[in-house]
């Protein structure tokens, strides 16, 4: 393997292994703020016990988060140099203010939360739990503005003199609609994940007839809470597949294998085996208009197909060559007004030209073969974005099906009767991490062959550093995240196993009143 | 009711001027200009020298 795939390799594998905790750090948020905030509400300290019960496992969950995010934004230092060169001063922006924001605000009433217990009231205890949510929530704000600008790159420009790319506009990349339909989703998936872990580990005490009191609520919060979060990840997913649609036209054909336009409304495809190289989805079962209708929103709006949208890439493969002979030109004498008039028609797909750059040295020279060869280089792998893309729809599905069916027993009050519920809720605890995992596939696979969509190559974009370096940094990383992995299971099967009982905490039959938790001054 | 505890504000406040001081070392040591490796952007992406 080479320095580019081994740096995509540790890329995928140290984010995906990140994406373990986001998601469960997004969801728990905002659950213990629910639960404290029926805490405050009631005065019953059982909810309190539900706060630092749940808060126990956020807190483990929540270091393994920061440990492995960091790791990460060092890479684009280490792995991604050039990139980091060419994009840093518009990617770098969000991602230094998720850094700072995690590290004053998050990081500060974190420890609040779990410190703050005997020195704060309860209504401040509250407001402490609701600003980690908040604090959490920003941080994959800020992260996915960063994400939704490498796959849809708006208010910057290519900049001649510095030969990278600048902000213009920054309240476009911050108002970017494919960043904030990912954001939504994003965190609707996590809170998902929050609500599923909570009414796993509960039906596992139920199973088990301890905690009935912790569980029944939590499952009861859980449920609902899901139930909410799972119909919008399923909204939101169809607001970012309509986003996707219309930035990102190879994506959205490349997901449904659709290899030539149709007539609209253009069919949707529910299951098939596509065959990248003879361009033909096998045993395909289609249903009409669908794919059209959630593309598009309309009845007469064309989906384009894979071999109409390589045909586009060759005729900005060609613009772009224009455009890379304007800007050598204007290296070399940078007055020349009539390289500058014709390099400023062309830049928008300078990117397009960049991916000659495989094939041969001299842009400027391609040959037919090598334009059609790079014009194919930006259809991604199907097969894989075709299957994971529908098991995690499928996943959204079942999680509608099974937290609305939850809530109804629940409600009932008949949870403990349905043992096979329970053992389901259980058994479908890693659900949402594989959907959101899959998800994470489906954006990125489906970006490729491009770090940042039409302007910049991934194979331009790594570090130029010996291979056998990223491979020794790799090994390193799947070592330390292994040990880290099992630290992190050891201490969340510890904890769940002792159940709130193992905590120590204070007396659950004395409610103080507000004022008798506020410490002397 | 959403005042702070004096205590509990005075131990924020340090806790904020040590991230800052601990923000401020960690780029003096690592991220200072002087830490940058040379990138040559230009060689990548039109292949040539950026000074020629």
């Amino acid at each position: 393997m080479d320095v580019v795939a081994l740096s995509r390799l540790q890329f995928g594998l140290t984010a995906m292994y990140h994406f373990l905790f986001v998601p469960l750090t997004l969801g728990l948020s905002v659950l213990l703020a629910i639960m404290e905030g029926v805490y405050v509400t009631t005065g019953r300290p059982v909810w309190r016990d539900m706060v630092r019960f749940w808060g126990m496992l956020f807190g483990i969950n929540f270091a393994m988060g920061v440990a492995t995010g960091i790791t990460m934004e060092f890479q684009f230092g280490t792995n991604w140099a050039y990139y980091a060169h060419y994009v840093g001063d518009i990617f770098g922006a969000p991602l230094a203010i998720e850094g700072l924001m995690a590290f004053f605000l998050e990081a500060t009433f974190i420890g609040l939360f779990f410190f703050g217990w005997d020195r704060l009231s309860r209504v401040q205890h509250l407001l402490v739990t609701c600003l980690v949510a908040l604090g959490t929530n920003l941080s994959a704000l800020w992260i996915l503005i960063a994400n939704g600008w490498m796959q849809y790159p708006v208010g910057a420009r290519f900049n001649l003199a510095t030969m990278r790319m600048e902000v213009t506009d920054f309240s476009a990349v911050l108002l970017n609609p494919v960043a904030q339909a990912k954001f939504v989703h994003t965190v609707s998936a996590g809170y998902v994940t929050g609500a599923m872990f909570v009414m796993s580990i509960s039906a596992w005490y139920l199973l088990r007839g301890r905690n009935r009191g912790l569980a029944v609520r939590s499952i009861t919060v859980a449920a609902s809470f899901g139930l909410a979060a799972a119909l919008s990840v399923v909204v939101l997913g169809d607001e970012s597949g309509y986003t996707v649609g219309q930035n990102q036209k190879m994506k959205i054909a490349a997901i449904e294998a659709m290899w030539r336009t149709e007539a609209a409304p253009a069919s949707f495809t529910l299951i098939g085996l596509p065959d990248q190289a003879t361009h033909v989805t096998h045993a395909a079962i289609r249903i009409p208009w669908v794919l059209g209708l959630i593309a598009t929103r309309s009845l007469d709006g064309r989906v384009e197909g894979i071999e109409q949208l390589v045909s586009d890439a060759t005729a900005r493969i060609r613009s772009g060559m224009v455009a890379y002979a304007a800007l050598l030109a204007l290296r070399g004498t940078p007055h020349d007004a009539a390289a500058a008039a014709v390099f400023d028609a062309h830049v928008g797909d300078l990117g397009y030209a960049l991916l000659l750059r495989r094939y041969t040295p001299n842009v400027t020279d391609a040959t037919e073969a090598q334009i059609q060869a790079a014009a194919w280089d930006t259809v991604p792998p199907i097969a894989p974005l075709f299957w994971t893309f529908r098991i995690m729809v499928a996943l959204g599905f079942y999680f509608i099906a099974l937290f609305a069916t939850v809530f109804w027993q629940a409600s009932a009050r008949r949870l403990e009767r349905h043992r096979r519920l329970l053992r389901l809720m259980l058994w479908s605890l890693p659900l949402p991490w594989i959907a959101a995992e899959l998800g994470w596939y489906v954006a990125e696979g489906g970006r490729q062959p491009w770090t940042i969509d039409g302007v910049l190559p991934t194979f331009l974009s790594a570090s130029s550093v010996p291979a056998t370096d990223v491979v020794l940094s790799l090994i390193g990383f799947v070592v330390f995240y292994s040990a880290l992995a099992a630290v992190e299971l050891y201490l969340m099967l510890r904890t769940i196993r002792r159940g709130p009982e193992g905590m120590a905490l204070p007396p659950a039959a004395s409610p103080a009143p507000i004022a008798a938790l506020r410490p002397a001054e | 009711m959403l005042r702070l505890p004096a205590a509990l504000r005075r131990d924020l406040a340090l806790l904020v001027v040590c991230k800052l001081a601990a923000l401020a070392v960690l780029y003096a040591l690592f991220f200072a200009p002087s830490h940058r490796p040379a990138i040559d952007v230009a060689a990548r992406i039109a292949g040539a020298p950026a000074n020629p």
